[in-house]
């Protein structure tokens, strides 16, 4: 595989760019080959969507349309150089991008497959309607030759023009999907909550994905006036966007070989069949309903399939990733709480007055309480007592109805990824990994905050990027190591037994150096063994100089761990203590197992 | 620029006509939206369908010449909500069901659009891509009111009441019927709907049925006024997603005054600025409601952002 | 009789119950106590058919098995399931709550004998009557779970499943859903209750099963159950 990558691309690459050289067929260079460069880019734009992002786009016409005719009507009206039209055509693909995505994505929902659906159509509408700028349904003739070094590049040698840029589109996608924002974009569609957890706006990546596209998608377009040498509104109808889809989907997302196969069938479908034409509309839909449900990952999928059927060996074959892997291990792992401004003993995080109500229920309630450094602190309560509600309230997932939460003394306000960064980590009580992501990329999805990196260096693979890549993947191997999961860093999370993945979701939350970690029910579904295993990981977090803030229902657990205990009771603190003041507590007693006319109990105080 | 008082009340008027069109379908996308948190995206092409066979049962039992009688257009009213309920079915079985067990966003969304363009190149192999006239049993001559003074256009008169009644019908028997009252169930909780003895698919496909079949209602009300075409749908499915968003996804009658906002700015619109722009206000609307206000105009605070 | 053999659970590779049997014979209240996550929620879960078991029967009356079955038909069976964290619907009056308790029941009983249920429930829980045009979402915690309750009923279930009626509510109120609980007793209404509050639970109970990590521990007579110090020890550890 690996001889494969090193030479047999190139040379595929190679024998592609010299294809105008043996073929002498002006409409297959241009109006077919020429084609399926300029869709590719679109195709392998949408993929970082749809694929990786997990959101649907059924408006990308409109943007190609923006691109195309930006460009068309700058060579003709204003004899613009071609450079200056393509600038200007990915400029406004990506100012729509925008203007499209900044509303739809800060929202849940299918609300950027609408508003895209809308803007393709309105902007078929509005091209048809600006007759002075567009000519209407007329569409523009008057596209000048394109030219570059004296040398044309029309007719046969149009291929040439945009084949480059074909191929350093796919490599720039490449790029980004092997790097932090391909791990952010995945994490996302996998488990939004955790992904925010662990430090990755959701808004900011969704949003990078779909402008990324849509800049690539006008770039395309406005390539594509030289390709019949005129454009005219009806190709950029609905049905185009769907045709990307189809080109995405019936390939196969999130391969670039998929986005390869697809576009080029799509394309060629209708000369190779052109009795179809009639039902060209039924066809495309049938087969992507029958991709949808037969092929979930598209002609990749099939050819995979087939590959490991034929040569079972290739697909047990370990890639070259693991043996890297292995080099970067083995260093001693040490936390680094950076929160070296407070001596051990003081209080880390503090609640004042901590109160949520969901409608007439209040689930927290004048909640004080203080979390000291270098501890073990547990919070306990029985059912329904507001623990979870609790740590949510902390780490931003729900804002509090009044009341603040302080870390080191300063206010924690803001959305999960903005608290990730003040240096606060969380586990979930219902394990919450990023599930067909390897073990060590869960980590390095936990790394999140180390990574400085822009857009370009991910594009251009700069040594900044990849020194970036290769410390956080060592710093991620370590943290496996750390809590015993080093030797299953390539294994997919969701395959591991469950008590190591109750581990990993620690070594991922490990990896933002918290200094405050927060175990929602780390031990919930464990085997006896496993609670052994886990109590000695909290301690060796503990030891390490992260202070830890627990919710457990294992006593046995709890009471042998904890320096410090708070009992929760229907939103408000009933007790605090050590663990043996604890479970001599009356109210303690009472609020757990209920002695029958506990009622007077009710308004007496905290009796700490 | 002469701007007379009745040729102010005929805009409004055409443009709360149009509204209730646009009202009608997103009704269907709120119906299906509450229960099981997806949407038809081919609701515009359902619509098409029913207006297509309204022409036809028309056109084969009065004939081109006259307007239908009112017999033959609840004929073609009910055949058209049978068809866009049997459809709804398919839709259902093929695009939504499977979706819901993955739990994918981008699977059902891309079903049902597959859905439209088939059944739009369905309808121009049976219809031809032609623009077809149908009549109303309204006839189309304007009515006459205060002695010349107010023309008003029968059938927008008749989709406005049409319009209303269908969706205050249904809201009716949503919140009276037993079954009614078990779609309002299942959308606030699935489970607990579950234990009270529901069968929740049963409900769920019980949706597309109805949103559906209002969408192919909706093409027998509108046919008269535009032309019945394969590519009527898409526009009208499309405003009607802004009409949605503008009353929020689930508030039920809030797609009413989101209807009518879009269908008097268009009307504005095409008055003031240009009729090639009518179409602009709709994406407009769309875009400003998301950044603004995303749960609608009269939606409750439930749009999650994390 | 509702009876559960040998029953086993898993939530993905968690296995949340692992051969559970017990036995809630017609008239009686029985109870299942035990701490947060040991399995209490799951178990009543799997009998109304939201869960579906590995392993095991869940049998109702003679020879009905309950395995296997969608919810809407365990409910139809007569099982009522009033769950975890009440689950009223919200944009719903009170009535409307209850009629939607009846689903199975309406078109079997009629519209009069359901009115005549309704009654019958706003007798248990007047506080309902007085609220029954409110809309769900805005009562109280503690009138939620009366309504609850009270919806579980009004499918007239030969055995209701109670989850946690205690939770997330101040003492005061607790008492009064365990006296309601008790005078459901005293109507003959066979009741299985899963409660964390053991020594609330045991008070109403006839019969008790203690259960820790996914297995019934400890069971005897509810009075014997009060006595014995390993269920304090069950859930605030020992020592």
């Amino acid at each position: 595989m690996d001889q494969f990558r090193r030479f047999g691309i190139p040379l595929l690459v190679l024998l592609a760019a010299s294809l105008p050289l043996f073929i002498e067929n002006g409409y297959l260079m241009h109006s077919v080959l020429g084609k399926v460069c300029i869709y590719l880019i679109i195709v392998a734009g949408l993929d970082l969507v749809v694929g990786y992002s997990g959101d649907v786009s059924a408006g990308h016409a409109g943007l190609f349309a923006v691109g195309a005719y930006a460009s068309a009507i700058l060579m003709w009206k204003f004899r613009t150089p071609f450079p200056v039209c393509v600038l200007v055509g990915t400029s406004l693909g990506a100012l729509f991008g925008i203007v499209l995505g900044v509303p739809a994505l800060r929202l849940r929902g299918p609300y950027l497959a609408v508003s895209t659906i809308a803007f393709g159509i309105i902007i078929q509408t509005i091209v048809n309607e600006a007759v002075p700028l567009t000519q209407g349904s007329s569409g523009i003739r008057e596209i000048p030759k394109l030219e570059a070094f004296g040398v044309n590049l029309d007719g046969n040698y149009f291929y040439w023009a945009v084949f480059p840029f074909t191929v350093i589109a796919l490599l720039m996608k490449q790029g980004i999907v092997t790097s932090y924002w391909g791990r952010s974009f995945e994490a996302l569609k996998e488990n939004p909550v955790a992904a925010a957890c662990s430090g990755v706006s959701r808004y900011r990546f969704k949003l990078s994905a779909f402008v990324t596209s849509a800049a690539l998608t006008g770039f395309a377009g406005s390539f594509f006036p030289h390709v019949d040498k005129y454009i005219g509104p009806p190709t950029f109808s609905f049905e185009l966007s769907v045709s990307f889809l189809i080109m995405l989907i019936f390939g196969g997302t999130r391969s670039i070989l998929g986005n390869i196969l697809g576009t080029f069938s799509i394309v060629i479908l209708p000369d190779v069949f052109n009795f179809i034409n009639d039902w060209r509309l039924a066809i495309y839909g049938g087969l992507l309903l029958f991709t949808l449900y037969f092929l979930p990952r598209g002609l990749v999928g099939l050819l995979i399939n087939i590959r490991d059927r034929l040569f079972p060996a290739a697909a047990t074959a370990t890639g070259p990733a693991l043996t890297r892997l292995a080099e970067s291990g083995g260093e001693a792992v040490h936390l680094r709480p950076e929160a070296a401004q407070t001596k051990p003993g003081e209080p880390l995080l503090e609640l004042k007055e901590l109160t949520i109500k969901f409608g007439g229920l209040t689930a927290v309630n004048k909640l004080d309480m203080v979390v000291k450094r270098g501890q073990i602190h547990a919070l306990i309560g029985p059912n329904g007592s507001g623990k979870s509600t609790t740590v949510n309230l902390i780490t931003g997932i729900y804002t509090p109805t009044s009341g603040e939460v302080l870390l080191r003394g300063r206010k924690v306000t803001g959305a999960p990824d903005k608290i990730s960064a003040l240096g606060i980590a969380r586990t979930f009580q219902n394990v919450a990994l990023f599930g067909d992501m390897t073990v060590v990329d869960n980590v390095m999805v936990g790394l999140h905050h180390s990574f400085q990196g822009g857009f370009l260096d991910l594009v251009l693979r700069t040594p900044r990027a990849r020194h970036e890549e290769k410390s956080a993947r060592a710093r991620a191997v370590a943290l496996l190591d750390f809590v015993g999961l080093g030797h299953l860093a390539q294994e997919r999370a969701k395959n591991l037994p469950y008590g190591k993945q109750r581990l990993l979701e620690i070594a991922r939350a490990l990896g933002s150096d918290p200094s405050l970690l927060l175990l929602d029910e780390p031990a919930a579904g464990l085997t006896s063994g496993e609670i052994g295993d886990m109590d000695a990981i909290i301690r060796k977090v503990r030891d390490a100089g992260v202070t830890v803030f627990l919710i457990e229902h294992h006593m046995d657990l709890v009471m042998s761990i904890s320096d410090e205990i708070t009992v929760l009771d229907f939103g408000q603190r009933i007790a605090q203590g050590t663990p043996a003041e604890i479970q001599a507590n009356e109210r303690v007693i009472n609020a757990y197992l209920g002695t029958s006319g506990g009622g007077h109990h009710l308004g007496t105080h905290s009796t700490h | 620029m002469n701007f007379t008082f009745a040729e102010l009340v005929q805009l409004i008027f055409s443009g709360v006509a149009l509204g209730m069109i646009y009202a009608l379908l997103a009704f269907g996308y709120n119906i299906t939206f509450s229960t099981s948190r997806t949407l038809n995206f081919s609701q515009g092409d359902f619509l098409m369908l029913g207006a297509f066979i309204s022409y036809t049962i028309i056109l084969h039992i009065t004939g081109k010449r006259l307007p239908p009688s009112w017999l033959v257009w609840a004929l073609a009213l009910v055949a058209a909500a049978t068809l866009g309920g049997l459809l709804a079915i398919i839709l259902q079985q093929v695009a939504i069901k499977p979706a819901l067990k993955t739990g994918s966003d981008v699977s059902w969304i891309l079903a049902t659009i597959s859905l439209g363009i088939i059944a739009k190149n369905v309808a121009e192999r049976i219809w031809g891509t032609d623009d077809y006239p149908v009549r109303s049993p309204l006839g189309s001559d304007l009515w006459s009111l205060f002695g010349g003074k107010l023309n008003i256009d029968p059938r927008e008169l008749m989709i406005i009441v049409a319009a209303a009644l269908i969706m205050v019908g249904f809201e009716f028997f949503r919140r009276k019927s037993l079954l009614g009252k078990a779609v309002t169930a299942v959308a606030a909780d699935k489970d607990a709907a579950a234990l009270m003895g529901i069968n929740v698919p049963v409900v769920i496909a019980f949706s597309f049925i109805v949103s559906c079949a209002i969408a192919a209602m909706g093409g027998v009300l509108v046919g008269p006024l535009t032309f019945v075409s394969a590519s009527m749908g898409a526009l009208l499915g499309v405003k009607a997603y802004a009409v949605s968003v503008i009353g929020g996804l689930q508030s039920g009658l809030g797609v009413i005054a989101g209807g009518l906002i879009l269908g008097l700015s268009e009307q504005l619109t095409a008055r003031f600025v240009s009729t090639g722009y009518k179409d602009t206000p709709g994406f407009i609307i769309l875009i400003l409601i998301l950044l603004l206000k995303p749960d609608g105009l009269f939606g409750k605070a439930a749009v999650k952002k994390v | 009789m509702l009876e559960i053999q040998n029953l086993h659970v898993s939530y993905g590779l968690v296995r949340a119950l692992q051969g559970v049997s017990l036995k809630v014979p017609d008239g009686k209240l029985i109870c299942v106590i035990g701490s947060n996550g040991a399995g209490k929620t799951t178990l009543l879960r799997t009998i109304s058919g939201l869960l579906k078991p590995t392993e095991g029967r869940i049998t109702l009356g003679q020879d009905e098995q309950l395995v296997g079955r969608k919810p809407h038909l365990v409910t139809r069976a007569g099982v009522a399931h009033c769950p975890e964290g009440r689950r009223v619907f919200p944009d719903q009056s009170v009535t409307d709550n209850l009629i939607l308790g009846a689903y199975t029941q309406l078109k079997k009983i009629g519209q009069a004998e359901m009115l005549k249920d309704i009654e019958n429930v706003f007798e248990i829980f007047p506080r309902l009557r007085e609220r029954r045009e409110q809309l769900a979402g805005t009562l109280s915690g503690g009138e939620q779970q009366m309504l609850a309750i009270g919806r579980a009923l009004m499918s007239r279930p030969r055995v209701l499943l109670l989850d946690e009626p205690s939770m997330g509510l101040a003492p005061i109120i607790i008492d009064e859903v365990f006296k309601r609980l008790a005078e459901l007793k005293a109507r003959g209404i066979t009741m299985l209750l899963v409660e964390q509050l053991a020594f609330r639970a045991l008070e109403v109970a006839d019969y008790g099963y203690v259960i820790e990590n996914g297995r019934i521990e400890i069971e005897g007579a509810a009075e014997s159950l009060k006595n014995d110090p390993r269920v304090k020890e069950a859930y605030l550890g020992g020592g």
